[in-house]
């Protein structure tokens, strides 16, 4: 790797390849930065720079590898008109193409036409991430990179390809798990270069957060929900009733808890029927977590689970059904051990005890789990699950999962993978319709307001999307 | 990290790369003909490893985080003071942590874990409700490529999942948001799937067989 | 605060539920504005996460898995018979293996700021990370093959039961069948499926209309999902609300602020 296929992290100056989607130093998000400012800050590389060494008798690569690989150049994704002349198809390049080089001909998307985006604003730096995980902090990925880096792999060409710059970065933010917070207000708004607060007209959010906040506030103060009004139920919630409800008593469930604080707003609504359902059915819960902070929030649900399970349940001790196994780091590289060896994957639990002994362990040692739960806010979750562990237990799944993990994981349930599907806030009323559960007043005020928010913000996003069209019609009518 | 790695301490590098994955692949794929394969022993040590190493891979991480910031102190460079607010948390909550019995089961961590960790994850990812329909005001138009396919899948789906709407709803509606979701959402996501499957084989054959196999 | 037991006096949880109230407002006001309300919070949520993580990390992994049984029976590395015993296996030598990443870690890190270091060191430590890489390579590999594509093919393929069943059945499965594979040749191919290089004219049409068929099922997936983020990401929002001003209401630092602004 030369010294232009890397760029300086805005964040803490480490220099990073170019396909980076988080700095390998300091874990700030790369993706979409502007294009000048990779420029400016592409450095020559740090003499610790992992690097393949080339064999000595492989041929010399060209010293400019935007040449070889369009997309590497930073201005890959302007369009043309915003490109220097010398890099536009048809004019004087200082080097002519040679053999073996990618052509407008064989590769379509090199053409000026295909990616010319006229009303494409320039791109604006990415907000920097600085919460959601770990990623990219780790040097293991800086030298899976270094390792694994593909010498020419060429652009493969998606759907999102057909989509305008700005559209497929902000679509990019829109459908990833990490909050894209610390945006800088002075480049909030680069079709008219002013910041969101003082941009012109409607590309001003603030009265798009503004119109939800208020609505939000309103709706809840006033709950107006019918008490039999209820959200529609995806498929999928009572095959996994069934599912946790033929389970024998003292069956063991070994549990992913796959969500933390930052989605328990809404996984705590799904999952707390189900965790119910298993201790009044007696259930063993061995429930380990691939994230730091789930542990914690596993402690949290389970112990209101225990206030709102049935008597019979808790006349039971909860040593001798739960098994805190806490965090398992490692990801997709130790989670077979849980499939194939649990009791060697989980020695001891939250406190530091050798848990050999409890029953739930004992019965791993001999027997595969009666059910696996996925408790889970991201779909790459259950995949690895259902890649790691259920291909080597061969045991059912049941997910209890985010809303928008919902449509990702379908081929699962379809495939029979997943026996049963339990998503967002809906599957959750509906989990508790099924076990006929009573709720408390404030829970169904609770509900209700829940309900009645959903109510009011589907009302400001048709709104938001109506000004939206008009909005872009009258765009069209600008000369 | 590793610079000035010689060529020999690369291959050997990717050879226990190729030997480790191979004996991996082996004892999964084996599974299904022989369960008490003699490679089952040697995988789950190797497993435990891994389990071990990124436990320490992760500490190291956050060791590179910490050292960034306090070179950003040290250098006084742009928003130093909140450098120096994130090293104080730090070394605070890492005192209460070690200085108590239970690690986080500690009360004092599990204070700590209800009063800042909890609510300020909660919040910082509540924002992205307003992201949403911020987003939705700028793509979920008509004008757009796909704009159509996209705003009516979008639109039936809204409707019909919320109670509001849902209500005034035929039941016919529902049903096809039922089978919008179970057909062609499903098999489009299986394709995706796939596709995403086949590049991590892909991407392991090439890896086996080197970077232009 | 907390459905737990806590053994902290009590005042200590009203001290958090305050604590946690500011704390959100900073990082909501972010609606308003990105100030550094916001970012003073951002920060210090990093910090306390970050040392939690190191705290849990130890406490939970290393200590009770490595360090307390290489402290307890440190020198156990061969049984009676000679055979080298668990002590070694899982304990002496991934000691040494993180012992090694962390020098060399740190050896980078001083590196970068000072421009000494050891060679050796960030040598020897590319065999433990080999490994790693090694063993998540095979596992997600091994994985992607026995749990999605062999599956999914599987049941891709099953148009057997549709033929068995009612006409409508039939017509689902080969629907499925179509956008499944016209998903995955326009996520792979895209407009190359009319280039006349890459395939031969009679196939050229059926191809185009094919990816033509997954990439307006894309778009309708797309709208679909689109739907359920934003129900997912509502709920947060109207959970996070619901928290901080109307479940807490029943809280002793609720009682205590409304009594003070209504003079009680």
């Amino acid at each position: 790797m030369t010294s232009t296929s890397t760029f300086g992290c805005p964040h803490c100056g480490k220099p990073n390849p170019l396909a980076a989607t988080f700095c390998g130093a300091c874990g700030a998000y790369l993706l979409g930065l502007d294009a000048a400012e990779m420029t400016r800050k592409s450095n020559p590389p740090a003499d610790d720079e992992p690097v393949f060494q080339p064999r000595n008798d492989a041929p010399t690569p060209p010293s400019d590898p935007a040449q070889t690989q369009p997309w590497l150049r930073p201005d890959f994704d302007q369009p043309e008109s915003e490109r220097p002349d010398s890099e536009r198809p048809g004019s004087e390049r200082p080097n002519p193409p040679e053999r073996g080089r990618p052509s407008p001909d064989d590769q379509p998307w090199l053409r000026a036409d295909s990616d010319a985006q006229p009303t494409d604003p320039p791109p604006r730096p990415a907000p920097q991430r600085l919460v959601g995980g770990l990623q990219g902090l780790i040097e293991p990925i800086e030298i899976d990179q270094s390792l694994f880096r593909p010498e020419s792999a060429g652009p493969t060409r998606s759907a999102l390809d057909d989509l305008p710059y700005e559209t497929r970065r902000e679509l990019r933010q829109l459908f990833a798990t990490d909050v894209p917070i610390l945006e800088d207000p002075a480049q909030e708004n680069p079709e008219v270069g002013l910041s969101a607060g003082q941009g012109r007209g409607l590309w001003r959010r603030n009265w798009i957060y503004g119109l939800l906040l208020a609505a939000l506030l309103l709706g809840l103060w006033f709950a107006n929900a019918t008490p039999d009004s209820r959200p529609h139920s995806w498929p999928g919630v009572s095959a996994a009733y069934s599912a946790i409800d033929s389970l024998s008593a003292d069956a063991v469930v070994l549990v992913n808890w796959a969500y933390d604080p930052s989605n328990a707003g809404e996984m705590d609504l799904a999952a707390l029927p189900v965790i119910e359902h298993l201790l009044e059915k007696g259930a063993r819960l061995l429930v380990v977590s691939q994230l730091p902070g789930g542990p914690a929030t596993a402690r949290r649900l389970i112990a209101v689970a225990r206030t709102g399970a049935s008597q019979a349940a808790l006349s039971r001790q909860l040593g001798d059904t739960l098994v805190e196994g806490g965090y398992l780091p490692g990801g997709v590289a130790s989670l077979p051990l849980l499939g194939q060896a649990p009791v060697q994957s989980v020695p001891v639990d939250m406190q530091g005890r050798a848990v050999g002994n409890r029953a739930a362990i004992r019965a791993l040692a001999t027997d595969s789990p009666a059910l696996l739960l996925i408790l889970a806010a991201r779909s790459e979750e259950v995949q690895r699950w259902i890649e790691q562990v259920q291909s080597l237990d061969d045991a059912p799944i049941v997910a209890v999962t985010s809303a928008a993990v919902d449509p990702a994981i379908r081929p699962y349930v379809d495939s029979g993978q997943i026996v049963g599907l339990v998503s967002g806030y809906a599957g959750g009323i509906e989990y508790q319709t099924l076990m006929a559960d009573v709720l408390t007043t404030s829970g169904q005020e609770s509900q209700r307001r829940h309900i009645t928010g959903q109510n009011w913000a589907l009302v400001v996003l048709l709104l938001v999307v109506a000004v939206g069209s008009l909005a872009g019609l009258a765009e069209r009518r600008e000369p | 990290m590793f610079a000035q790695r010689s060529p020999w301490i690369n291959r050997i590098a990717l050879l226990i790369v190729a030997l480790v994955a191979g004996l991996l692949f082996v004892d999964r794929l084996g599974d299904g003909f022989n369960s008490d394969l003699p490679t089952r022993p040697i995988a789950n040590l190797l497993y435990t490893w891994a389990l071990l190493l990124s436990a320490f891979t992760l500490i190291l991480g956050v060791f590179h985080l910490l050292w960034t910031h306090l070179d950003r102190i040290q250098q006084g460079s742009q928003e130093w003071p909140l450098s120096l607010l994130l090293v104080v948390a730090f070394v605070l909550v890492l005192v209460a942590g070690f200085a108590a019995s239970g690690g986080v089961t500690s009360p004092l961590l599990e204070w700590t874990f209800d009063a800042l960790i909890a609510p300020g994850q909660a919040t910082l990812f509540a924002l992205t409700g307003f992201f949403v329909v911020a987003a939705a005001y700028r793509y979920l138009r008509l004008g757009s490529p796909g704009g159509l396919w996209i705003l009516a899948g979008a639109l039936i789906t809204l409707l019909v999942q919320t109670p509001l709407s849902q209500q005034a709803l035929p039941p016919v509606a529902t049903q096809f948001a039922d089978w919008l979701l179970l057909v062609p959402v499903m098999a489009v996501m299986r394709g995706a799937l796939l596709g995403g499957a086949l590049a991590v084989l892909f991407a392991g054959v090439r890896l086996f067989f080197g970077p232009k196999g | 605060m907390t459905p737990l037991d806590s053994t902290l006096p009590p005042i200590w949880e009203n001290l958090g539920l305050l604590i946690g109230f500011v704390f959100s407002l900073f990082i909501l006001s972010f609606v308003i504005r990105d100030s550094w309300l916001v970012r003073a919070a951002q920060y210090l949520l990093v910090g306390v996460t970050l040392a939690y993580t190191v705290v849990l990390v130890w406490s939970n992994v290393l200590w009770p898995r490595l360090f307390l049984p290489l402290l307890t029976n440190p020198l156990a590395l061969f049984d009676s018979g000679g055979q080298p015993t668990d002590q070694l296996w899982v304990g002496w030598l991934p000691l040494a293996a993180g012992l090694l990443l962390w020098a060399a870690g740190i050896d980078h890190l001083r590196q970068r700021f000072t421009g000494s270091g050891q060679p050796w060191l960030r040598h020897l430590a590319a065999f433990p990370l080999a490994l790693l890489v090694g063993v998540g390579l095979g596992a997600g590999v091994a994985g992607a093959i026995q749990g999605t594509l062999l599956p999914q093919f599987w049941r891709a393929g099953q148009m057997g039961e549709s033929l068995a069943g009612a006409p409508s059945l039939l017509l689902t499965g080969l629907l499925t069948l179509l956008i499944t594979g016209g998903a995955l040749l326009h996520l792979h191919s895209g407009q190359a499926t009319g280039d006349r290089q890459r395939f031969p004219a009679p196939l050229r049409p059926v191809l185009s209309g094919w990816a033509w068929l997954g990439q307006r099922a894309l778009w309708l997936a797309a709208g679909v999902i689109f739907a359920r983020v934003f129900a997912s990401r509502i709920t947060l929002l109207i959970a996070r609300l619901d928290t901080l001003f109307f479940s807490q209401q029943a809280s002793d630092l609720w009682r205590w602020l409304l009594a003070l602004v209504g003079g009680g």
